[in-house]
């Protein structure tokens, strides 16, 4: 069975590699959008994971900064500083607003710094990140996309802010994070005694949540990983069913390229199929060489896609550079499985019209 | 003793509605080991129909096929299956050799279940005068070696009984007598029963009974010059 079915995968050079390619390009569609989809939600929690607190305090019905936003007086700080339980408080503000960049309206999200430096830039490429007054620290996407450099102004509601850092980490696609002083968060912002969030440390944070639970029943108390978790959901939410249909488009396409070659191979061959039927081969054994030739045929488009992958997203970078990527072992090994189960699937097309090969054929000249 | 019984067998095709042909009508046959049968007959006649059933290719209408004592109408699809791998050997007017593989793959793929067969096709190519064209492709090769191909193909699984349809059809007079050769040998040496459906009258000079098939229906039977040529062929 090996043999006919390599023999006859090979022995059509043009057609193994229109098969290969068709292959290598559904897999090459499905790693690509996968990996969007990780690098979305990896990149949506990179900068707020970032942010050194145990616990986000907010205000009940509230649980991420672009949905379910939350508004709590400034002076509540005052209370919670004044817990034992609690080590540390900082405050958090921050909203997405529209600035015009050579007069196009971009989103640009606004944080504003804190003294006790929970919040950082993800990653400092150049620069300060560390915001005084009039001052802004932006992420390099925003910077690249619109072609600024460290020392140029941009204005947010009204007010000149001068780049003194670029930071990477904080692209999340629609919008990025930029990091501002307190003052001018509150200023741009319009929070003039109002926080978005508390920033809560603590010994045992989860000690400290079930006091804080008890003391303020009113508001809501978050653990790290669920405020992070929450803003990721976001992705999943919003972007996980169309990843997931472009995904099945991808699949299906991969299963029609297998099969049609695998089909036209068994209607092309369908008289060797009939002389191996002849000479005592089962529709079992004939079935295994379509399935074999089906499963190398997908083991190499996976091969070829999974190698050009990497390169079709640098090309895409390089095209949109807030285009991110990423892809673990996971997301291959899934595709990977993804691809047998196309072959699989795919050699079952041509099963009907084996069965029906009638062997006395051969005895046509 | 019969290696294989054809007894009474008709076939009647249904043509289109409510009309029947009937292309094999109560044709009977016994086959002996070593026996060379040369089925002849005109275009149409039905011998080709009559050996497709003897291959358990085709199902008769009525009457049953015998091939050591067993009756194959019972058999399932996939016993019959297996009966023709290790019981029958086909050899085809048109070759019939997968284009992909090269001659000593032909032969190997036909010894489906065969214990050591890559050396055993090597042997039979090289029996058969092929040693120098084991991995050619079919293209590469002359119909004469086309159609040896063909004949190791059917004798790598050591079958009893050769079916061949017009094995010289194809070949000029040098091959059609090479393969005519071979074919009196199969069946004198190693005692396997050959068939034969072919137009060619040189066959007859190889085989033991010659059996004329006209309209479905068997007319005549008569022997062949096989005692005649076999002598030649030692001498």
């Amino acid at each position: 069975m090996w043999l006919i079915a390599l023999r006859n995968l090979f022995g059509e050079k043009g057609r193994l590699v229109i098969t290969v390619g068709g292959v290598a390009f559904a897999v090459m569609l499905i790693l690509v959008l996968l990996g969007l989809y990780v690098g979305w939600e990896r990149q949506m929690t990179k900068f707020l994971g970032n942010i050194s607190a145990d616990l986000w305090v907010g205000q009940a019905g509230s649980g991420d900064i672009s949905h379910r936003v939350s508004i709590l007086p400034s002076a509540l700080g005052t209370e919670l500083e004044s817990k034992t339980y609690i080590k540390q408080v900082s405050t958090f503000i921050g909203r997405q607003v529209g600035i015009e960049i050579g007069g196009v309206e971009k989103p640009l999200f606004i944080i504003g710094s804190d003294e006790a430096k929970f919040i950082t830039p993800y990653r400092l490429e150049r620069g300060s990140g560390q915001p005084q007054k009039g001052e802004i620290v932006v992420d390099e996407v925003f910077v690249n996309k619109n072609k600024l450099e460290l020392g140029d102004s941009i204005t947010v509601a009204g007010k000149s802010l001068k780049i003194v850092g670029v930071a990477s980490g904080g692209n999340i696609m629609v919008s990025s994070y930029t990091i501002v002083s307190q003052e001018d968060a509150r200023e741009v912002l319009g929070l003039k005694d109002a926080v978005n969030y508390f920033l809560i440390r603590a010994d045992d944070p989860s000690g400290a949540m079930t006091k804080l639970e008890e003391d303020f029943s009113q508001l809501k108390i978050m653990p790290r990983q669920e405020f992070l978790d929450n803003n990721a959901a976001i992705v999943k939410d919003n972007f996980l069913p169309i990843i997931g249909v472009l995904t099945l488009i991808a699949f299906a396409v991969g299963i029609a390229v297998i099969g049609l070659t695998i089909f036209t191979a068994v209607i092309e061959k369908s008289r060797e199929y009939g002389v191996l039927k002849a000479i005592g081969y089962g529709n079992g054994q004939l079935f295994g060489i379509a399935l074999i030739q089906a499963l190398i045929a997908g083991v190499l488009g996976f091969a070829l896609g999974y190698g050009l992958t990497p390169l079709v997203a640098r090309i895409a970078k390089s095209f949109e550079p807030s285009f991110i990527y990423e892809l673990g072992v996971r997301e291959i090994s899934t595709v990977f499985v993804a691809t047998i189960l196309m072959s699989i699937i795919a050699s079952l097309l041509p099963l009907r019209r084996l069965l029906k090969i009638d062997p006395a054929q051969v005895f046509k000249a | 003793m019969a290696i294989l019984e054809a007894k009474n067998i008709s076939k009647s095709f249904n043509t289109g509605t409510h009309t029947e042909v009937d292309a094999v009508s109560n044709v009977s046959l016994s086959v002996e080991a070593g026996d060379i049968i040369l089925i002849m007959g005109p275009s149409g006649s039905g011998k080709t129909t009559f050996l497709t059933m003897l291959g358990g290719l085709l199902r008769p209408s009525s009457g049953e096929i015998f091939i050591n004592d067993q009756s194959i109408e019972q058999l399932s699809v996939d016993r019959l299956t297996k009966l023709r791998r290790d019981h029958l050997g086909f050899i085809f007017q048109s070759f019939n050799l997968l284009e992909n593989l090269c001659a000593w793959e032909n032969v190997y793929v036909g010894g489906l279940g065969a214990k050591n067969r890559k050396s055993k096709a090597i042997e039979l190519l090289k029996r058969l005068g092929l040693e120098d064209r084991m991995h050619q492709k079919p293209r590469q090769l002359s119909g004469g070696e086309r159609q040896r191909v063909a004949i190791a193909r059917a004798l790598i699984n050591n079958p009893p009984i050769i079916l061949a349809d017009e094995p010289t059809a194809n070949l000029d007079s040098k091959n059609g007598f090479e393969v005519t050769r071979l074919l009196c040998e199969i069946a004198c040496q190693e005692q396997k029963a050959v068939i034969i459906v072919s137009h060619d009258e040189r066959l007859k000079r190889v085989a033991k009974r010659v059996i004329i098939i006209e309209d479905g229906r068997l007319v005549k039977e008569e022997l062949g010059q096989h005692q005649k040529y076999c002598q030649h062929h030692k001498s």
